[in-house]
């Protein structure tokens, strides 16, 4: 994801130079009405320096390109960037100002770094929740070494993307999905792989591991031969998001949905790589959807219709869900349901499913969480309030039990719920 | 969010706070405000405490207190020639120290050059020219030559100066964060 580069150069006063400019005027005018020189001997630096500042500036400033990245687990947010061009020895009061992102938090200022022909920066930043956003390329400035004025510098910035995922999710590479699928659902694909059915020899290049050299067949042929095998796909499964605006207002919205976007893409990325067929739907007002496909370009749709995903102005009706789902996948394949849901029980999205017949399982983020911190609670107070909600959820998912499998996600940097959940799969709640 | 190069470390006695404490005194004692070198100083104090509040904030607006202070002094001085140059020089000593602040980074007064020179040079051809006495228009005339000439010679200098360097190693997380983009 790019951004264009900003236009020509702009100069902007700060406010210190309005004030040395008003301080100027002041004196010189006191100097008048007094008929003394002083006052105005004062004011001529304040004067001249607010004027000339902006084009203090070296001659070699022109435009300078942003190349930057970001690494980090979990809520850390290490960011990197390297700031090139035409920036001559103005490199020290070159500044950087970001718009971050709700959700993301500023936790060290940013530092600097210069080597030559290009200047480096660094700063932290840390994710509130499991996020999936772009941050909007920053702007880059030279300001002059007495703050009076800045000049914006033109140049090519791409946005950030940052992704942020529970930490549960590197677990599910030992995960099979087959006991999420339902047995219509089992296929296997024609794709050469090192797992599955065997599928023929071939020799075996220099790369081949020796756990996949048919020793029998080398022996035959007189050259070193290895085993091929049909990947087996252990299944489909779809996400839904659900992009329902919540009753508790935008803010929660925006939060839920940041959360669930960026597990459904922490989720489809894991199952990709186990070549699972993964599609991806979204449910605001109307269904949103990818049918199911594997590979990296599909990652790559999945990521961008993610990143599309937004809260909807208005709820959709849940039956319209339903049927719109049935348009891209057939009934039997699996649906994992991440929905924050907190409006009326009728409206949620798993019995509507499952009467059309998708095996449902639902992850169902808990408010308790977000909602910390939000009011001026003492310590107390804060836990018997989340006692309470917890008990309230308790008894809004156990409705949902019926229609399938309900995963009760309250960590939100943890997803050790759902990871215990395929393995050991139940298809009723415990009496 | 913002960021600007590494801040200054938070020294409190640099020659720009000397330089600006001494030209107060000067032009404090030089006034005929019988307490001028109190109030200057007291600007003075107000501003001190203020940049080095740990707030930045409150750095960015200490020399307020400062200007207000030394605008006061001025007005209370009789005019004379001594006084114009103190005022002048005061002035310029409160951008010396502008240039010093602690949120911005190392060697502010060094990249500031031009413009200090800039400043330096208008008052010096005020000050010569309320010395002479000349006419408005020859004094105008003077002036712009003057600026001319010193814009040329500045532009010169600054072309010369070799670009200060920072090079730092990194460790750490920004190690990997270098190898990142060094592979891009």
């Amino acid at each position: 994801v790019s951004a264009p580069g900003a236009g020509a150069s702009v100069v902007r006063w700060r406010p210190r130079a309005f004030f040395l400019l008003g301080l100027a005027g002041s004196l010189l005018f006191l100097a008048v009405f007094l008929a003394s020189s002083v006052p105005a001997f004062l004011a001529i630096p304040f004067l001249v320096a607010p004027l000339i500042a902006p084009w203090s500036a070296p001659t070699t400033l022109g435009k300078v390109d942003l190349v930057w990245t970001e690494q980090g687990n979990g809520p850390d947010i290490w960011v990197g960037g390297r700031l090139s061009g035409d920036l001559g020895t103005a490199g020290p009061d070159v500044r950087v100002d970001f718009t971050l992102p709700p959700g993301i938090t500023e936790v060290a200022p940013v530092r600097f770094g210069r080597r030559e022909p290009v200047v480096e920066f660094y700063t932290r930043w840390q994710a509130r929740d499991p996020i999936v956003v772009d941050v909007p390329p920053p702007k880059v400035s030279w300001e002059d070494p007495y703050g009076l004025s800045r000049r914006d510098l033109p140049g090519e910035r791409p946005s950030l993307r940052i992704r942020r995922y529970p930490l549960g999710l590197r677990s599910f590479s030992a995960l099979r999905l087959d006991r999420t699928t339902m047995l219509p659902g089992e296929t296997h694909s024609r794709r050469v792989g090192d797992a599955g059915e065997f599928f023929g020899l071939r020799v075996a290049p220099l790369s081949a591991p020796l756990r996949r050299v048919n020793w029998r067949a080398t022996a035959r042929a007189g050259r070193p031969m290895t085993n091929e095998f049909q990947v087996d796909r252990a299944g489909d499964l779809v996400l839904l998001v659900d992009a329902r605006p919540s009753p508790l207002g935008p803010a929660y919205s925006h939060r839920m949905l940041g959360v669930t976007r960026a597990v459904a893409l922490g989720l489809s990325e894991s199952f990709l790589r186990q070549k699972i067929r993964v599609g991806y739907a979204s449910f605001g007002e109307f269904v949103e959807a990818l049918p199911l496909s594997t590979g990296r370009v599909h990652a790559l749709r999945i990521q961008e219709a993610i990143a599309r995903t937004q809260p909807a102005p208005v709820p959709g009706l849940p039956e319209r869900c339903a049927y719109g789902l049935a348009r891209y996948f057939r009934p039997g394949t699996a649906v994992l349901v991440l929905s924050g849901w907190v409006g009326e029980p009728e409206t949620d999205l798993t019995p509507y499913l499952r009467r059309r017949g998708y095996p449902v399982i639902l992850l169902s983020p808990s408010t308790v969480p977000l909602g910390r911190g939000a009011y001026a609670l003492t310590p107390e107070a804060e836990s018997a309030a989340a006692a309470v909600e917890r008990l309230e959820r308790r008894a809004r998912l156990a409705y949902l039990w019926s229609y399938g499998p309900v995963i009760d996600w309250e960590e939100l940097w943890s997803l050790s719920a759902l990871v215990h959940y395929l393995r050991h799969p139940v298809t009723r709640r415990a009496p | 969010v913002n960021g600007a190069a590494a801040p200054a470390p938070r020294r409190v006695l640099t020659w720009q706070t000397l330089l600006l404490a001494g030209v107060i005194v000067l032009f404090g004692t030089a006034s005929d405000f019988p307490l001028g070198v109190l109030v200057g100083l007291a600007g003075f104090a107000g501003a001190a405490v203020l940049r080095y509040l740990d707030r930045p904030s409150a750095t960015v607006v200490a020399f307020v207190p400062l200007v207000t202070a030394l605008a006061l002094v001025a007005t209370l001085s009789a005019a004379n020639a001594a006084d114009d140059l103190l005022a002048g020089l005061t002035s310029l000593g409160v951008l010396v120290w502008i240039s010093d602040e602690p949120t911005h980074p190392v060697g502010g007064t060094g990249r500031g050059a031009k413009l200090f020179l800039l400043s330096t040079l208008t008052l010096s051809v005020a000050w010569v020219a309320s010395l002479l006495r000349i006419s408005v228009v020859g004094g105008i005339g003077l002036a712009v030559g003057l600026i001319a000439l010193a814009l040329l010679l500045v532009a010169s200098l600054l072309a010369r100066l070799p670009p200060a360097d920072a090079n730092r190693p990194h460790q750490g997380p920004e190690a990997d964060l270098d190898s990142t983009l060094n592979a891009g």
